[in-house]
């Protein structure tokens, strides 16, 4: 019981991460997707991964939302913060022009700062994975 | 059940409430001082997106402008 409530508060922060980013980026939209036409990785592409981002965030916070799904939508969080990540990671280390296509407060955040936010949203989906699946053991056994 | 599923869709629906707020709130007169270079100093109006975008883009590392109504929000430069 104690873990399940865990996985609720870790699936929470989580679905409020995503929405709260989704909703930022869509409220700003024509700014976003100019921002990520500056970015020199995504420059070619930028159209359709302004679209895929909050769009990929708002489906992984319906399925953090809905029980059944709960898990894939963690597995998921986790592949999209590890991309995100990636993604900072990169920049930081290969790139001179570090245009911010962050929504909301997290705008107001440096890159080295959303690095280390991203990383520990990173960590919490895989918190949120191995409790999920010690619980899922552990209730089969009782079985 | 029924309770779990809810404190993760109460924190989805905060998500929605506090991005549309914080859009609305950052409207006002900025006190641009410390602009990157080509820009002239001054007083402008604008959302702190709109500032950043024009006076201060690029990382945030050093202080470009301040909200004056409320001068701890403050708006950061390369």
């Amino acid at each position: 019981m104690k873990k399940n409530a865990i996985v609720e508060v870790i699936s929470a922060l989580l679905v409020f991460l995503f929405i709260y980013a989704a909703v930022s980026k869509l409220l700003d939209f024509n700014k976003f997707r100019y921002q990520l036409g500056q970015s020199p990785f995504i420059t070619g592409f930028s159209g359709w991964v302004a679209w895929a981002i909050p769009s990929g965030e708002i489906i992984v916070a319906v399925l953090l939302v809905i029980r059944r799904t709960r898990i894939t939508g963690l597995y998921l969080s986790f592949f999209l913060m590890l991309l995100f990540t990636g993604y900072i990671f990169i920049m930081l280390k290969y790139s001179s022009y570090l245009p911010c296509s962050c929504g909301g407060v997290l705008s107001g955040m440096s890159w080295k700062q959303h690095f280390v936010f991203n990383l520990v949203f990173t960590g919490l989906s895989l918190s949120g994975i191995l409790i999920q699946n010690i619980h899922s053991q552990k209730k089969q056994l009782v079985v | 059940m029924k309770k779990s599923i809810s404190v993760v869709a109460i924190a989805a629906l905060l998500a929605v409430g506090t991005a549309f707020t914080t859009k609305s709130q950052t409207g006002g007169w900025w006190n641009v001082y410390n602009p990157i270079a080509g820009k002239t100093p001054g007083i402008y109006f604008g959302t702190a997106d709109q500032i950043k975008g024009i006076w201060c883009p690029g990382d945030n590392n050093v202080i470009c402008a301040y909200l004056i109504s409320n001068t701890s929000v403050v708006i950061k430069k390369p």
